[in-house]
């Protein structure tokens, strides 16, 4: 197979950027929030991206999910770079190659677990692989709060409704903004496991934005973001190390 | 506190807007019905304040009071004349007489629509007594036969010039006159859609068929003689049925009319400006509620700083009072030009109104302001006692709940208790105590239907949206979601609606009744294949017609038909009771109507016969005597002596002889033709139409053109009636779009996560433009269903009275819940547009 477009064939990443810059507002108020960010994310890796408040990281990863523009650089997603693209073909991209998880806010509180589960395959009117949902709500747990609604779910079955949604499509990533942060230590590392067990079984791709060590230990491969730029990279972390190089930072 | 509210206010344009145009719409309606009648009051005022000007005192036809709007111009004989001219105090005595004239386009059609005045009058020689004068350079007065001056707003409007010839229809003919001049009233009024020609007084009598008649005779005193003075001497010589009036009495009683049919014209736009406020109301209330709703953390945080309940309460209600005073101001400035547009527009058609300034008195203005104010502070205040119940602890919480909510068995008892009340009120009006109880009780039902709305909204929002899913998948399932899930505010929204729609399908319901009732019993009854009437009520059809067609040989039977307002009276009812009579001639009336008379229509000789149903209802008996008044002063016994089957011609009978004893008038009303058997009709048709060639008023109709033409007639009435409802429908609509900007601002991170997800623009349009037909069809089966039922009832009540055809109009109906959800589509255009733009990245933004 020739290799198309943006090369790379069998190594082309899930998502990368080049020298993305990111400028929020107009003349003396404008903030870069992103100042030339490359980065490179690779399938079946978990990336997790930290940096402490105004550092970028959640800009970082609204951009590399298609959730907002930049000014200069560009964003790939499966190799479809997204500068180009207008809202709605840019919107279709994200609901058939990204899934999504926020803090708070994931479900829409008219559907019931199952409905919001299916949300993105009934937007775009796409069939349901049976076998499929019956596997992510099974790892999940989540059989017996089918027909719930949002409202009648606690904290972390709120947040496993989102996870399970952003699986259902078979994203090519999963893009993760402090999925944890809502949530207790146990309900927090019930849903990271779960997260962790999907990269592992099923090479699901995923980005995850946390400022917590003990979360971002979960990953594969951590981003370190101050000011708008890359500053260290981590593979295989665990919270110790992380934690002793936030600390070195601060000092 | 008021900076707080004020600030509160500016931070919400948008909804302010949209809330204010409620105000503003509703207000302009009230203030507007009180300009425009003001206007056009004033107007004949001036017109009719000159016509006694030079009026000392003037003799007329004596007319019961009874009679008194009548539209007959009743005569008296000219000997009257000399009688009055010879009693000492008297300086000139000038006949006069007044009939019908109206002017003839060169193809011999009617110019000007029916209903203003068109007058045909004498001359008066003597300058001073007459209103009229000729400028120089307009001409000169009538002198012989054959000679008019018309009026120079006609003439203007008509370009009618001195010199030219003109062709005038009058009730027995036409005639062609040459024009010797133009007219202009002493006081340079203008005379809107009527029109004044005026002729020398001989040939008036000639040409309005009162030879030896006159209509008035007007006197002015000698100097220094009182008018009442000399009103006592004239009385003294005349002859009975004769009266003499002072000019300011007969001034005052003109004004006096006027203004009472001003002042039913007035209230009736006010009861559907009245409507309009309803709705009104609805919304701001909902808005309002929402409002609150949304900013209940702010409320709560000035709660937990040390606002007490009761200033929030005063804030809500500023905040409403501030919003309710910027509305109404803008509501009478819309009002005032609401008016002129409306008199401007009427002129388009034909009715022209006498020429003058709008008046705009204070207390139209006063009258706007407070309504406004009033029902949006009202409206307002609920939901702020609401707002005031806030614990200060919600500010803390997050995602603070809604406000504590009454409990729907509650709702549901209040709810039947006040449709309760308003079936009640209905029954107790339509049984016995009339109009003003049927409308108190409809707006109780409105209120207790609005009360129990939400119980099934969210089993309606279900219903309605069922298809919703499969024909448009997600957005579809999200936009009958929407409706369900805050049943109150969508009941709410649909309610306003419902009241609109209540009252057209109302409408519907009696009018497509009304004429299936007519209809059957004009095919039951009515025999006649051709009807002869005259254009206006006033002439009548002319005898000499008459007399032609009777020599007619394909005729089967003329049957003349004259109506009058009588007066009877009886041991139980000694005041007497006004009612419609007909004289009928025996001998052929039952060739063209079914009378169903008992023991025969001839019994019409010996006295009067009546209609069974009547009858029974005012309890009069066969052989009982009854005293009738005519508007003569003349009274008569007469003994009931048979019954008709048939509620023909108003279903009080008497003889041709009596009628032409105590009348005035001897033109028939309607004169109606059977055709003899074996004759084609449209051959005697044509036959008919060109005898009646010479009669420009005279209008000829088969049976069923006379059918088509009464069904025409009610359904230009039907056609004003939405016209004014449509407001109240219109300010529904607003409210459906300002309850749906709201609730958006409410889901923005909802919009935004479905937009995250991949839901695209075309999608939340659609999800937002599905929830708002959902709500408009949902009011609208609410509007229909209690429309139908009220018409039901209203048509039970009057199944007595010749109303036995209850004609359900589903078609229409049908078409009313189809606009309604295109009017949902309407609404949700701005709301949808707005949803569509929401950004992703904003909406998820964490707080």
């Amino acid at each position: 197979m020739p290799s198309i477009n943006h090369g790379g064939a069998s190594g082309e990443a899930a998502v990368r950027m080049t020298e993305g810059v990111k400028i929020y507002g107009e003349g003396d108020t404008a903030v870069r929030a992103l100042r030339g960010v490359s980065l490179r994310v690779d399938r079946g890796r978990f990336t997790a991206i930290m940096g402490p408040s105004g550092s970028g990281k959640s800009t970082l990863l609204h951009t590399l999910a298609g959730l907002d523009t930049l000014e200069e650089g560009e964003v790939y997603i499966d190799g479809t770079a997204l500068s180009n693209l207008k809202d709605r073909d840019l919107t279709l991209l994200r609901r058939e190659k990204v899934g999504f998880v926020f803090q708070t806010f994931n479900l829409i509180p008219t559907l019931n677990a199952e409905e919001n589960i299916l949300l993105p395959l009934s937007i775009a009117r796409d069939d349901v692989e049976r076998s499929w949902f019956n596997q992510i709500v099974g790892t999940l747990g989540l059989e017996d709060r089918l027909h719930h609604l949002p409202s009648q779910l606690s904290g972390g079955q709120q947040q496993r409704v989102a996870v399970a949604r952003a699986l259902i499509s078979r994203p090519i990533i999963v893009c993760a903004d402090e999925p944890t942060g809502n949530l207790d230590s146990r309900a927090s590392d019930e849903l990271l496991g779960f997260v962790r067990e999907a990269v592992d079984k099923i090479g699901q791709t995923v980005v995850m934005v946390t400022h917590d060590p003990t979360v971002a230990a979960f990953s594969d491969h951590v981003v370190f973001l101050e000011d708008g730029k890359i500053i260290h990279e981590m593979t295989d972390p665990d919270a110790e190390s992380i934690f002793d190089y936030l600390k070195s930072l601060g000092g | 506190m008021l900076r707080t509210a004020l600030k509160a206010i500016w931070a919400h344009k948008l909804r302010l807007t949209l809330t204010t145009l409620s105000i503003v719409l509703g207000v302009a309606f009230v203030v507007g019905s009180f300009v425009f009648t003001d206007t056009i009051g004033d107007g004949f005022d001036k017109l009719f304040g000159d016509v006694y000007a030079g009026v000392d005192v003037q003799v007329e036809a004596e007319v019961s009071d009874f009679a008194q709007q009548g539209e007959e111009i009743p005569s008296f004989d000219e000997g009257v004349l000399d009688r009055v001219a010879s009693v000492t105090g008297v300086e000139i005595a000038v006949p006069s007489v007044r009939g019908f004239g109206q002017l003839l386009d060169s193809e011999g059609k009617l110019l000007g629509i029916s209903g203003p005045p068109k007058l045909a009058v004498s001359w008066v020689k003597h300058p001073g007594m007459n209103r009229m004068t000729i400028l120089s350079g307009d001409g000169r007065p009538p002198t012989r036969p054959g000679e008019v001056v018309v009026d120079i707003s006609t003439a203007s409007r008509y370009d009618i010039s001195v010199g030219q010839e003109v062709d005038v229809a009058f009730g027995n003919g036409k005639g062609r006159f040459e024009v010797v001049g133009l007219a202009t009233s002493v006081s340079q009024t203008d005379f809107g859609a009527s029109s004044l020609l005026l002729f020398e007084h001989r040939e008036a009598q000639r040409l309005l068929g009162l030879e030896g008649q006159l209509t008035s005779i007007v006197v002015r005193a000698e100097e220094g003689l009182a008018p009442q003075t000399l009103l006592e001497s004239i009385e003294a010589v005349l002859p009975e049925g004769v009266s003499v009036a002072t000019g300011e009495e007969l001034e005052q009683s003109v004004v006096e009319e006027l203004e009472n049919a001003l002042g039913f014209f007035n209230t009736a736009l006010l009861v559907f400006a009245g409507v309009a406020i309803l709705v009104g109301a609805f919304i701001i209330q909902n808005t309002f509620r929402i409002i609150v709703v949304q900013r209940l953390r702010e409320l709560a945080l000035l709660r937990a700083i040390g606002a007490t309940s009761r200033q929030i309460v005063r804030m809500v209600a500023t905040e409403a009072a501030l919003v309710g005073l910027v509305a109404s101001a803008l509501g009478v400035g819309a009002g005032i030009l609401l008016a002129y547009a409306m008199r401007e527009a009427l002129g388009l058609v034909g009715f022209t109104f006498p020429r003058g300034d709008l008046v705009v008195e204070t207390q139209a203005i006063v009258l706007g302001m407070v309504v406004g104010v009033a029902i949006t502070v009202t409206s307002a205040l609920l939901p702020a006692f609401k707002a005031s119940s806030v614990p200060p602890v919600a500010a803390l919480r997050v995602g603070a709940g809604h406000p504590k909510r009454a409990s729907l068995r509650k709702r549901a008892i209040i709810g039947f208790l006040v449709a309760g009340l308003g079936v009640i009120g209905l029954v107790v009006g339509l049984m016995w105590l009339g109009i003003t109880w049927v409308g108190g009780g409809a707006l109780l039902l409105f209120l207790g239907v609005a009360i129990l709305a939400p119980l099934v909204a969210r089993p309606a929002g279900s219903f309605l949206g069922w298809p919703l899913p499969r024909l448009f998948g997600l957005p579809g399932l999200l936009a009958r979601e929407n409706t369900r899930r805050q049943p109150r505010r969508t009941a709410a929204t649909a309610s306003a609606l419902m009241i609109g729609v209540a009252l057209v399908s109302f409408v519907a319901v009696l009018s497509s009744s009304i004429s299936a009732s007519v209809r059957q019993s004009l095919l039951e009854t009515f025999a006649a294949d051709l009807t002869i009437t005259s254009v206006n009520f006033n002439t009548g059809v002319s005898p000499d017609l008459v007399d032609t067609l009777s020599q007619m040989d394909d005729l089967a039977a003329v049957s003349p038909v004259r109506t009058g307002l009588v007066n009877i009276k009886t041991a139980e009812e000694p005041e007497g009771l006004v009612t419609n009579i007909a004289a009928i001639d025996p001998t052929t009336v039952e060739q063209v109507w079914a009378t169903g008379a008992d023991p025969d229509i001839e019994a019409v000789v010996e006295g009067v016969i009546v209609e069974t149903n009547q009858m029974e209802d005012r309890g009069w008996a066969m052989g009982g005597t009854l005293t009738v008044e005519f508007p003569s002063g003349e009274s008569t016994e007469l003994q009931i002596t048979g019954t008709l089957a048939s509620e023909a011609f108003g279903g009080i009978l008497i003889s041709e002889e009596l009628y032409l004893q105590h009348y005035s008038q001897t033109a028939p009303a309607l004169v109606l033709v059977a055709v003899k058997e074996g004759v084609n009709l449209d051959e005697v048709q044509h036959e008919v139409r060109d005898l009646a060639a010479d009669f420009p008023l005279v209008q000829i109709q088969t049976k069923s053109e006379f059918v088509a033409d009464f069904e025409n007639q009610i359904s230009q009435l039907v056609a004003v009636f939405n016209g004014l409802l449509a407001l109240a429908i219109v300010i529904a609509i607003l409210g459906i779009t300002n309850t749906l900007a709201l609730s958006i601002t409410e889901r923005i991170r909802e919009i935004g996560l479905l937009r995250a997800v991949g839901m695209i623009r075309r999608q939340v349009r659609r999800m937002v433009r599905w929830e708002a037909v959902v709500v408009a069809v949902f009011g609208a089966v609410l509007g229909v269903l209690l429309g139908s039922v009220l018409g039901w009832a209203v048509l039970l009540a009057l199944a007595d009275d010749g109303l036995e055809v209850f004609s359900y109009p589903a078609p229409q109906l049908l078409l009313y819940l189809a606009l309604a959800g295109v009017a949902g589509v309407l609404a949700a255009i701005l709301p949808a547009r707005s949803a569509s733009r929401i950004k992703v990245l904003d909406a998820i933004a964490y707080e």
